[in-house]
C-alpha cells in the first residue's frame, strides 16, 4: 500500500510540473512566477521551502539524541519572517530582479559581484541538497525496500523532471500540495503516536523514565541555543531561495500575509515534529542515529495509510526544499554565470539554458554523494552550515545594500568574500561551541563598513530605487 | 512554573506570543498604510 500510495504521490506532482509549463511564457514566469503570487500560493511555498528534511529528519534526530530544549530554535522561524516583511521587504522588493545575483549588480552596479555570489549560491547549495538527497535515500530505502543510492538517484530524478519542465510555477504548486500532505501528515500521526503510548501524561511520564535529560537544558544551553538561533534567523533572512520568493509576491500587503502564513505553518509543523520525537524516544530507544527517528515511527507505529501519509510528508519536505534550491542554483549558473557571458536573445533560449542549468546542478549533488562527500555528520548540521554560508555572504550585502547608500561594490566584494571564507575558516579550525556564522557575519560586516568608506563613493543611480 | 516545564511550554507560548505581535504590527502597518 505505501508503494501504492508513493507512485500516486509521484505522479501528482510529475502531473503539476506538466501543467505548469503551460503557464511559462516568459523568463519571468519560469524564475519568479511572474511576480504574480498571493498570500496563500507564495506562503504555501516559503513555508515548504522551509521546512526541509532539517526538520523532518535532522531536527527530529537532535531532539531524539539531545533532548527538548533544541526546541528553542523554532523561534528564529517567526522572528527571521517578521524581519524580512517588515526591514527588508519593504526596499528589497522595489525592483523586481529574476535572481539575487542580479539585484547585487544592479544596487553595486558590479557584474563582478554578480558572478561572485553565483559561485557562492552553487556551492552551497551543493552542500545544501547533499543533505537533503541523504534523507531522500533514507526515506525511499524504507518505503521501497531499495538500496540508499537507489532511492537518491530516484527522487533526485523526478525532482529533477518537474523542476526543470515547469519552473517556479511548478514548485509553488507542488509547494501547496506539498505542504498539505505535511500537515496532514504530522497532524494525523501526532494524535495516534500518543494515544499508543497512553497519552500525554503517559508519554512524558515515559520520556523522564528513559531520558531523564531530556527536559533539561543538558546538550543546549541557553548560550549556546542563542547563537545557534542567530545562525537560523539570519540564515532564513538571507537565503537566496527566499529572497527570490519576494520577488514573486504581487505585493507588500500579500507579502505581509504570506509571511504570516509561511512562518505559522513552518513553526507549527516543526513543534509538532518535535512531539512526535518524544515518542520515537519511548518507543526506539537506542537507535543508532536520531535520523532514523521519524521513518521509524511512520513504519512500525502508524496503520499502513497513516505511514505511508507520513513518508509522504517527508518525501514532501525534502522536495519541496530541494526543487526550490534547484532552481536558484540553476537560475545563478544559467543566468548570473552563463548569460553574462552569452546572452541568449529569445525568452525560448533564455528558458531552454534555465532548464539545463537546473538539470546540471541539480545532478551534481547526486553524484557527489554517490562518490562519497559529504556523508558521515547528522542532516541538520550540514543544513546549519549552509544557513551559515548564507548569512556570511548575503546579509550584509542585501541588507545594509538597500539601507545605506554609502555601500560600494568594493565594500560588498570584500564582505561576501571575507565572510564565505572566515564561515569555512571556522568551520574547519575554530572553536565548536561558536556557531560559524557569527565570525563569518563579523567580518562580512567590519569588511562592508570598512572597504566602503575608503573607497569612492558610489553613483546615485544605484541606490535611487531604495532611497527613503 | 517548574524549570521542566518552562524548557517544554516556552517555545509554544513564545510562539503564540510572536503571532500575536507580529497579526498587530501588520493591522497597525496596514492601517497606516490606507490599505
Amino acid at each position: 500500500m505505501t508503494v501504492a500510495f508513493f507512485l500516486l504521490y509521484f505522479v501528482v506532482v510529475f502531473a503539476i510540473g506538466i501543467w505548469s509549463m503551460k503557464l511559462t511564457r516568459d523568463e519571468s514566469d519560469y524564475w519568479i512566477a511572474g511576480g504574480k503570487l498571493g498570500w496563500l500560493l507564495g506562503g504555501a511555498t516559503i513555508a515548504a521551502t522551509h521546512v526541509s528534511a532539517g526538520s523532518f529528519i535532522g531536527t527530529i534526530g537532535v531532539i531524539y539524541t539531545a533532548g527538548w530544549s533544541f526546541a528553542w530554535i523554532v523561534l528564529s522561524i517567526p522572528l527571521a519572517y517578521w524581519f524580512m516583511a517588515a526591514v527588508l521587504a519593504p526596499r528589497f522588493t522595489r525592483t523586481r530582479e529574476l535572481t539575487v545575483s542580479a539585484f547585487l549588480e544592479s544596487r553595486y552596479e558590479s557584474l563582478a559581484l554578480r558572478r561572485l555570489s553565483a559561485v557562492v549560491i552553487l556551492v552551497a547549495i551543493v552542500v545544501f541538497v547533499q543533505a537533503q538527497i541523504v534523507a531522500s535515500g533514507l526515506v525511499g530505502n524504507i518505503v521501497f525496500g531499495i538500496s540508499r543510492e537507489w532511492a537518491m538517484v530516484a527522487f533526485t530524478v523526478v525532482l529533477l523532471a518537474y523542476t526543470a519542465m515547469g519552473g517556479l510555477f511548478a514548485v509553488v504548486y507542488t509547494d501547496f500540495f506539498q505542504l498539505l500532505i505535511m500537515v496532514a501528515g504530522v497532524l494525523l500521526a501526532l494524535p495516534i503516536a500518543v494515544h499508543q503510548l497512553g497519552g500525554f501524561d503517559a508519554l512524558f511520564t515515559y520520556v523522564r523514565a528513559v531520558k531523564p535529560e531530556t527536559f533539561t537544558w543538558g546538550s543546549f544551553p541557553p548560550l549556546h541555543l542563542f547563537t545557534m538561533g542567530i545562525a537560523f534567523t539570519l540564515g532564513t533572512v538571507a537565503t537566496p531561495e527566499k529572497l527570490v520568493r519576494l520577488y514573486s509576491m504581487k505585493d507588500m500587503r500579500e507579502l505581509r500575509r504570506g509571511v504570516l502564513f509561511a512562518f505559522v505553518a513552518a513553526t507549527g509543523l516543526n513543534l509538532t515534529i518535535f512531539v512526535i520525537a518524544l515518542t520515537a524516544i519511548v518507543l526506539f530507544p537506542g537507535l543508532p542515529t536520531g535520523d532514523l527517528a521519524m521513518p521509524l515511527v511512520a513504519r512500525a507505529v502508524l496503520p499502513p495509510l497513516l505511514g505511508a501519509l507520513l513518508l509522504a510528508a517527508i518525501a514532501s519536505a525534502i522536495m519541496s526544499t530541494v526543487s526550490a534550491l534547484m532552481l536558484v542554483a540553476g537560475s545563478a549558473l544559467a543566468r548570473d554565470l552563463y548569460g553574462t557571458f552569452r546572452p541568449a536573445s529569445t525568452d525560448r533560449e533564455r528558458i531552454l539554458v534555465g532548464r539545463v542549468g537546473v538539470l546540471l546542478v541539480g545532478t551534481a549533488p547526486l553524484v557527489l554523494i554517490l562518490s562519497g562527500v559529504g556523508r558521515g555528520e547528522l542532516v541538520q548540521f550540514i543544513v546549519l552550515l549552509y544557513t551559515a554560508l548564507m548569512a556570511s555572504s548575503f546579509f550584509v550585502p542585501v541588507v545594509l545594500g538597500v539601507y545605506w547608500s554609502r555601500a560600494t561594490k568594493a565594500g560588498a566584494l570584500a564582505s561576501m568574500t571575507g565572510g564565505v571564507l572566515t564561515c569555512f575558516a571556522w568551520k574547519l579550525f575554530g572553536a565548536s561551541r561558536i556557531d560559524p556564522v557569527l565570525p563569518g557575519l563579523l567580518a562580512s560586516f567590519a569588511l562592508f563598513v570598512a572597504v566602503s568608506l575608503v573607497t569612492t563613493k558610489p553613483s546615485e543611480k544605484a541606490f535611487a530605487p531604495f532611497a527613503s | 512554573m517548574s524549570g521542566e516545564a518552562f524548557i517544554f511550554w516556552g517555545p509554544f507560548v513564545a510562539f503564540a506570543a510572536v503571532t500575536v505581535l507580529y497579526v498587530i504590527w501588520m493591522w497597525r502597518v496596514e492601517r497606516g498604510d490606507g490599505e
